[in-house]
């Protein structure tokens, strides 16, 4: 279910585009956002179909459609992402702890302005991140 | 004592700088936290993270123990704790 990629994503940058109608897209409050990763591997393109048959939604996609965010739309908060923290911006990273989840609009509603500011920007691409490498990966 | 808002499942390294950079974040939003090494995690993970609300998986693999850091996100799942897997 798990395999390498095609091309490693260490030290790379690259924007994410968030599906209408998910929790992601109501968190970012945005419809794409440039993010950093450090994975070899990611889910196996031949598994996406089970997946969602399984219940898991697909929330936010490569330039290429590969998976990229994956949450379950039927449990209170439930979100994995394939790229990770980065130095630069650690308060982006948020979780919406502990009691009842608010409905994607109202997280949005709160999260929205913080999240906004990593909105991809048409027009200015980004310069090559330096690349970091990890002893272990995911 | 205060419960602990978050419990950060995965293997410290102190040289990982995403591991740092959780930290950070989370301490920055005044969420208190602890990691729970994969290999601590029982097979009735409720037993470990109940007092939890909620669970944020860590990166690097592989994990110490694949089956802890699974039981913990099976749990996660299946008793409607928040997660958030990076």
């Amino acid at each position: 279910m798990i395999t390498a990629l095609a091309c490693s994503l260490v030290g790379q940058q690259q924007s994410v585009r968030l599906l209408p109608g998910t929790r992601a897209a109501a968190l970012y409050g945005a419809v794409s956002a440039v993010e950093d990763y450090y994975c070899n591997y990611g889910v196996n393109p031949d598994y996406v179909a089970r997946l969602q048959a399984g219940g898991l939604r697909v929330s936010g996609v490569g330039d290429e459609g590969e998976l990229r965010i994956v949450e379950l739309p039927d449990h209170p908060f439930f979100m994995a992402t394939l790229f990770r923290p980065r130095p630069a911006r650690p308060a982006r990273h948020r979780i919406r702890s502990c009691k009842a989840t608010p409905p994607p609009s109202a997280a949005a509603a709160s999260l929205g302005p913080r999240l906004a500011r990593r909105r991809s920007t048409p027009g200015s691409p980004r310069p090559p991140a330096a690349r970091r490498t990890p002893a272990k990966d995911c | 004592m205060a419960a602990t808002a978050v419990a950060i499942v995965g293997d410290f390294d102190p040289t990982n700088p995403t591991h740092r950079f959780t930290n950070e974040a989370l301490a920055r939003l005044r969420l208190s936290f602890e990691w729970v090494p994969t290999d601590h995690v029982p097979e009735q993970p409720a037993d470990r993270l109940r007092g939890y609300a909620g669970l944020w998986i860590a990166p690097a693999s592989p994990y110490r123990s694949m089956d802890g850091a699974l039981a913990a996100i099976r749990y996660a799942r299946e008793r409607g704790v928040p997660l958030v897997g990076t």
